[in-house]
């Protein structure tokens, strides 16, 4: 029972304590358990930094073993959530940083969802594919600060002061930052469905 | 947030949803647990280091125990301990003394500091022996 609740909550507190707890005994096998846990959102906020797949799997992977290497470190009061996104943020925006890619422009994205209908199964599949990589595309025209802040308060619905822990960034920073990068966003999401609307007439 | 507001903010929202995440790929679990077992183990280390702290520890505990135990006692309850301990501590009681007979006139040693030489060289043979013991134990 205990295991089935622990599964299926995300932030569940005592869940993570006492997998931890077990990789500190030795038992290396339970970190997967934690790994298991956390990874779909690990993955998430580094691929919406990242901006794709084959990056965001690396720097999931070199998050989790920063956890395993300092977990003895990790202070059993605290949110090992939270401890987590601060690694993983780190890692991206550190990632990102180390290497150099070309601005997108509009044109480099498709005009419409019937693009992504060979690889989708139905034509509600192929509109959250569309969505999808709109939203990918669109994160990558902001910096790697406001994609990490955008993918929190958005996908996680952390609050700003949760955001600032995370991040390292004071509060009302966080507010201007996430301000601007809504405004950024409806933008880009205005101009392509702009440009769908021009596909179709 | 004014009407305008809720708009965008309900657009952002049809993009954006917690429900959106986009799912780590299946294998990466395999993946990370693969690195982590070609890892020195570092959770294991800490685990390990407090285990070996503990070992001096127990050796100066039980090392101070028998000198005490030696100190105390008076000769005649020697008699009433299992015969291969009291021949122990009759055995150490003869070599004690031995020390300040030495050619170092000028230097008188106290029988406790000879009792600290025998403690020390105890204290070494029983780190051996309980470093072997956790050592085999956390194989």
């Amino acid at each position: 029972m205990y295991y089935l609740y622990a599964s299926n909550s995300r932030m569940d507190y005592k869940g993570d304590i006492y997998y931890i707890e077990r990789v500190l005994n030795g038992e290396i096998a339970s970190f997967s358990h934690i790994v298991d846990r956390h990874k779909d959102h690990a993955f998430n906020l580094a691929l919406k930094i990242c901006g794709n797949r084959e990056e965001a799997e690396e720097v999931t992977q070199d998050s989790f073993l920063k956890v395993y290497r300092s977990l003895k470190e990790f202070k059993m009061k605290s949110s090992f959530g939270t401890w987590l996104y601060r690694i993983v943020y780190n890692t991206s925006v550190s990632y990102i940083r180390s290497r150099k890619r070309g601005v997108l422009s509009l044109e480099d994205f498709p005009a419409d969802a019937t693009d992504f209908a060979s690889i989708s199964k139905t034509a509600e599949e192929a509109e959250d594919e569309y969505r999808s990589s709109l939203v990918n595309f669109a994160l990558q025209k902001l910096n790697e600060d406001e994609r990490g802040i955008i993918s929190l308060f958005y996908y996680e619905g952390m609050n700003t002061e949760e955001i600032s822990e995370i991040t390292g960034i004071s509060r009302p920073n966080i507010k201007v930052k996430l301000f601007r990068a809504r405004q950024k966003l409806l933008e880009i999401i205005g101009k392509v469905e702009k440009k769908k609307l021009i596909y179709h007439e | 947030m004014n009407e305008a507001g809720k708009l965008e903010e309900d657009i952002l929202k049809k993009y954006l949803s917690p429900e959106k995440i986009e799912k780590a790929p299946e294998s990466v679990t395999d993946r990370i647990m693969n690195r982590i077992r070609i890892e020195p183990a570092s959770g294991m280390i800490s685990v390990k280091t407090q285990k070996r702290s503990l070992i001096p520890l127990i050796s100066c505990i039980v090392t101070a125990l028998l000198i005490f135990i030696v100190l105390l006692l008076p000769e005649s309850s020697f008699g009433e301990l299992p015969r291969p301990v009291s021949d122990l501590f009759k055995n150490l009681n003869i070599s004690f003394p031995d020390l300040n007979n030495l050619h170092l006139p000028s230097i008188d040693i106290p029988v406790l500091l000879t009792s600290l030489f025998v403690a020390i060289f105890l204290l070494g043979l029983l780190d051996k022996f309980l470093t072997g013991l956790f050592h085999k134990g956390s194989k």
